[in-house]
C-alpha cells in the first residue's frame, strides 16, 4: 500500500482546495438542496441560506487559520495537544462515530435515488457493492491521488450545475418568495442553522492541510470554493421555491428532481435536462463517499495505531454499508438525516473554532 | 502480471452484467402520452375508469395520420388500472413521455382532485410538465380519442394550445403543478382550464375555465366570464368590445396590469383592485371618429375604462356572490401585503362579503394603419 506522511514532497498548491472542498461538501444537496431549511423558513430559505453562508464563511476562514497553526499536522494529531490527550481521544473518536452515520446516510440515499430513478428491479446489493469497490480502490491509494482525481471531475459537477441555474432564471415566479419574512426572523435563523447542518464538508480542510503547500495563502481559495457550493445550493432552493412552491416542496422527497423535470424551452430540441442533475449528483456522492471513506479508514489508523492493511479499508468500508443495506425504509433515514443535521453545527464547526480558541489561550502550534 | 489477471477476471463481468435487471429498450417500451380520469362504466365494480393514449410507433415514410390509440380500464386505482392496460399490451407501458392529464366532469365533481392525482405524484418516471384540462358534458376518453386536425395526436394538440394562450382572454390556462399549487394555498379553492367538444366536429375548443372549490369541481366559466375574470388573474392580450348608443368600438389589449391594495379600516377588510390597460383601436362600427383628434381618444379610453370595469365587477360578483370561492386570487394579494391581518382571518367566511373596489385606467396608444 502506498505510505503517506504528513510531511510528503508531493504537496498540492492551495488551487486545489477548490475541488478538494466542492466535491467533499456537495452530495445529496443536489436533490434536496437543504430540505430542512425551506421547511422551517418556508419562502424565506433564501434569507436563511445568505445568513448561513456568511456565518459559514467565518468559519471556513477560521479553520484555515487553525490549519496554519499546525501546518504539518492533521486535525486529529493537534487536537491531542489542544485539549488534552484523553479529550482529544474522545473527540476523534466522536468524529469516528459521526462519519459511519454520515456514510451510511449517503450510502442509503445512493441506493435510494438508484432504485427510484434508475435500477428499480436491480438488487439493492449489486450498485452498492459495485460502489464500495470502486470506492475500496480510489481511497487505498491514498488523499494526494484522490484530490488529483476531483480535480478531473469538478467541471463535470459544476458547469451542469451552472447550467441548470441559468435555466432556472426564466421559469422561476417572484411572486412564490412573497411575503417577506411572513412568520418574523426565527424561522429564518433557524433555516440557517439547517441549512449550515446540511453542508458537511468544510471539516476535511482540517485533515488535508498537511498535504497542502502554504495552507495558510488558502483563505481566498477556500472562501470560494464554499461560497461557489453554497452558490449552487441557493440558486436550486431559489428555483424549487419559484418554480415548485413551498407547499410542492415540504411533500416532494427529491425536489430537486421534480424542478429540473419541470423545465421546459418550447422549441428547444431537448426535452428533459435531468441529466443536468442527475450527472452532477453521481459524480458528487462517489466522492463525498470517497473523501470520508478516507478520513474514516485513515483516522483509525492513525488513532489506534494500527499497520495500515488493505483488509482494514475493506472492513471499514462494509461497516456504513452494511447499515445502509439494513436500513428498514426512507422513514428511519429521514430521523437519520434530522439527526446528522443537527449535530453537523457543533461537530463540523464549532468544535474546531472552540480547538482554535483553546490553542491560542494554551498557545499551541506556529503563530506567524 | 497481477494486473492483467485483475482485467481478464473484470471484462466478463463488465460484458455479462448491465442491462441484467433493467434492460430498456425503446422498441420495447409503450409511451403514455395522454392520461384520462373519468367515472367507471359501472360504479360499483370500480372507482375509475382510467383511459391511456398511447403512442403508436409507425414508419417515418408513411405519410401523416394519427399516430395514438387508446385504451380503457375500469378500476379501484390508477395503478391497478395500469396492471389492467399492461395485461393487454405487448410493450411495458411508460409514463416518461406524459404530456396532458384529461378529467371528466362527473369525477372532477365526485372525488378530491387530491386524490385523482396522488398516483402522479409519487410516480419517479413522470416529468411533472403536464398540460391538465376538465372536459365539459363529455368524457377525458372522447377527448383523447378526437381525430384532430392538425396535430397527429390530441395530447399535441392541447400542449400546442397551452403555449400561445397568452394571446386569447377567453382562455383559462393553468398546468398541472401551478393549479394544484393554487389549490394548495388556498385550501382547494381554484380555477383550471376547460375543453369542449363541439358535437359532429372533431376539434377540441378550449375556452373558458372550471372552478374548483374544497378540491371538487363546483362550476363552469363561458368564454366571457373568463374574459372578465382574466383581467385579476392573466397576463394575456385582451380584446374590448365597447358600445355607446348605436356605435362599437373593439380595444385590444397589448400590455395589461393588476394591482391588489387591501385596506383595513377598523379591523374590517376591503379591497382596491387597480387594472392599467394599453392597446389599440382596431374596429370601429357605426359612427366613425377621428382617432386623430385627442378628445375623441379620451372619449374612447373613458369608454372602453367603463366597459372593463363592469366585466372586472361581474368576475368579482361571480366569485363573491354566486360561488363564494375566491378564484381570483384575492387570498393571495391579502397575504402577500397584509400577512398578519390575513392570519387572523377566515378568508372562507369574509371573502363573500368583502367590499372590492375596481378603478380602471385605459390608454390608447395606436388605431392601426386607419385614424
Amino acid at each position: 500500500m502506498p505510505t503517506e506522511s504528513n510531511v510528503s514532497e508531493d504537496r498540492l498548491h492551495t488551487r486545489a482546495l477548490v475541488p478538494l472542498l466542492v466535491l467533499s461538501i456537495v452530495e445529496y444537496e443536489v436533490f434536496t438542496f437543504s430540505k430542512s431549511t425551506v421547511t422551517a423558513a418556508n419562502q424565506d430559505a433564501w434569507l436563511s441560506i445568505l445568513i448561513g453562508a456568511f456565518i459559514g464563511s467565518i468559519f471556513v476562514y477560521l479553520f484555515i487559520k487553525l490549519a496554519a497553526r499546525f501546518p504539518t499536522m492533521n486535525y486529529f494529531q493537534y487536537l491531542q495537544i489542544v485539549w488534552g490527550k484523553p479529550l482529544g481521544f474522545i473527540i476523534s473518536i466522536l468524529y469516528l462515530f459521526f462519519w459511519v452515520t454520515f456514510l451510511s446516510s449517503i450510502f442509503y440515499e445512493t441506493v435510494l435515488i438508484n432504485k427510484l430513478l434508475f435500477l428499480p428491479l436491480t438488487p439493492t446489493i449489486v450498485p452498492l457493492t459495485l460502489f464500495a469497490l470502486s470506492l475500496i480502490w480510489l481511497v487505498f491509494y491514498g488523499l494526494i491521488p484522490i484530490i488529483r482525481f476531483f480535480q478531473l471531475l469538478l467541471p463535470f459537477l459544476v458547469i451542469p450545475l451552472l447550467l441548470l441555474a441559468l435555466l432556472f432564471i426564466v421559469t422561476i415566479k417572484l411572486e412564490r418568495f412573497l411575503p417577506v419574512l411572513e412568520n418574523g426572523i426565527l424561522p429564518v435563523l433557524k433555516g440557517s442553522y439547517l441549512f449550515l447542518g446540511a453542508y458537511q464538508g468544510p471539516e476535511v480542510l482540517l485533515f488535508a492541510a498537511p498535504f497542502f503547500l502554504k495552507i495558510r495563502e488558502g483563505v481566498k481559495t477556500s472562501l470560494f470554493a464554499y461560497n461557489l457550493t453554497v452558490f449552487i445550493g441557493f440558486m436550486n432552493t431559489v428555483a424549487a421555491i419559484g418554480i415548485l412552491g413551498v407547499d410542492n416542496i415540504k411533500e416532494a422527497v427529491l425536489p430537486g428532481i421534480n424542478v429540473v423535470n419541470i423545465l421546459q424551452l418550447p422549441g428547444f430540441p431537448v426535452e428533459r435536462f435531468g441529466l443536468l442533475l442527475t450527472l452532477p449528483w453521481l459524480i458528487a456522492m462517489f466522492t463525498t463517499l470517497a473523501i470520508y471513506l478516507h478520513l474514516l479508514n485513515s483516522s483509525i489508523f492513525q488513532l489506534f495505531k494500527l499497520t495500515p492493511r488493505k483488509w482494514i479499508l475493506f472492513l471499514v468500508t462494509a461497516i456504513p454499508v452494511t447499515i445502509a443495506y439494513f436500513l428498514p425504509n426512507e422513514n428511519w433515514h429521514e430521523v437519520l438525516r434530522l439527526y446528522l443535521t443537527v449535530f453537523t453545527v457543533p461537530m463540523v464547526y464549532l468544535l474546531p473554532v472552540m480547538t482554535l480558541l483553546i490553542a491560542i489561550i494554551r498557545k499551541k502550534g506556529r503563530v506567524r | 502480471m497481477r494486473n492483467k489477471l485483475r482485467l481478464l477476471c473484470l471484462l466478463p463481468l463488465l460484458i455479462l452484467t448491465p442491462g441484467c435487471w433493467d434492460l430498456h429498450d425503446v422498441n420495447s417500451i409503450a409511451f403514455v402520452l395522454g392520461m384520462g380520469i373519468d367515472v367507471p362504466s359501472n360504479p360499483n365494480n370500480a372507482k375509475y375508469k382510467v383511459t391511456f393514449q398511447l403512442a403508436e410507433p409507425i414508419p417515418s415514410h408513411e405519410g401523416p395520420k394519427t399516430q395514438s390509440f387508446v385504451i380503457s380500464r375500469d378500476a379501484d386505482s390508477v395503478l391497478q388500472a395500469i396492471q389492467l392496460a399492461q395485461a393487454s399490451l405487448s410493450r411495458r407501458i411508460s409514463l416518461s413521455h406524459l404530456r396532458a392529464v384529461v378529467i371528466g366532469e362527473d369525477i372532477a365533481k365526485r372525488e378530491s382532485f387530491q386524490d385523482l392525482i396522488n398516483y402522479l405524484l409519487r410516480e419517479p418516471d413522470l416529468a411533472l410538465q403536464l398540460r391538465l384540462v376538465f372536459v365539459q358534458n363529455a368524457q377525458a376518453r372522447d377527448l383523447l380519442d378526437t381525430k384532430e386536425k392538425f396535430e397527429k395526436r390530441p395530447t399535441a394538440a392541447l400542449v400546442r394550445m397551452g403555449c400561445f394562450s397568452e394571446q386569447i382572454a377567453i382562455v383559462r390556462t393553468r398546468d398541472f403543478l401551478d393549479f394544484l399549487s393554487d389549490l394548495k394555498s388556498s385550501n382547494g379553492t381554484a380555477y383550471g382550464s376547460r375543453a369542449l367538444l363541439p358535437k359532429d366536429e372533431n376539434v377540441i375548443l378550449r375556452d373558458g375555465a372550471a372552478v374548483f372549490k374544497d378540491w371538487k369541481l363546483v362550476a363552469w366559466l363561458n368564454g366571457d366570464e373568463v374574459l372578465a375574470s382574466n383581467w385579476l388573474v392573466e397576463k394575456s392580450q385582451a380584446v374590448v368590445v365597447a358600445k355607446a348608443e348605436e356605435n362599437t368600438y373593439t380595444y385590444e389589449v397589448r400590455k395589461k396590469d393588476t394591482t391588489f391594495k387591501p385596506i383595513i379600516n377598523g379591523g374590517n377588510p376591503s379591497m382596491l383592485v387597480k387594472v392599467t390597460s394599453e392597446g389599440m383601436v382596431m374596429e370601429e362600427y357605426g359612427e366613425y371618429l377621428d382617432l386623430s383628434n385627442p378628445e375623441n381618444i379620451e372619449q374612447m379610453e373613458l369608454l372602453f375604462a367603463e366597459t372593463i370595469a363592469q366585466q372586472v365587477k361581474t368576475a368579482i360578483e361571480k366569485s363573491q356572490k354566486e360561488l363564494k370561492a375566491d378564484y381570483l386570487g384575492f387570498h393571495k394579494a391579502f397575504r402577500r401585503h397584509e400577512p398578519e391581518a390575513f392570519k387572523s382571518l377566515n378568508w372562507n367566511e369574509v371573502y363573500p362579503s368583502m367590499p372590492i373596489e375596481v378603478e380602471v385606467e385605459c390608454k390608447i396608444k395606436a388605431y392601426g394603419l386607419r385614424k
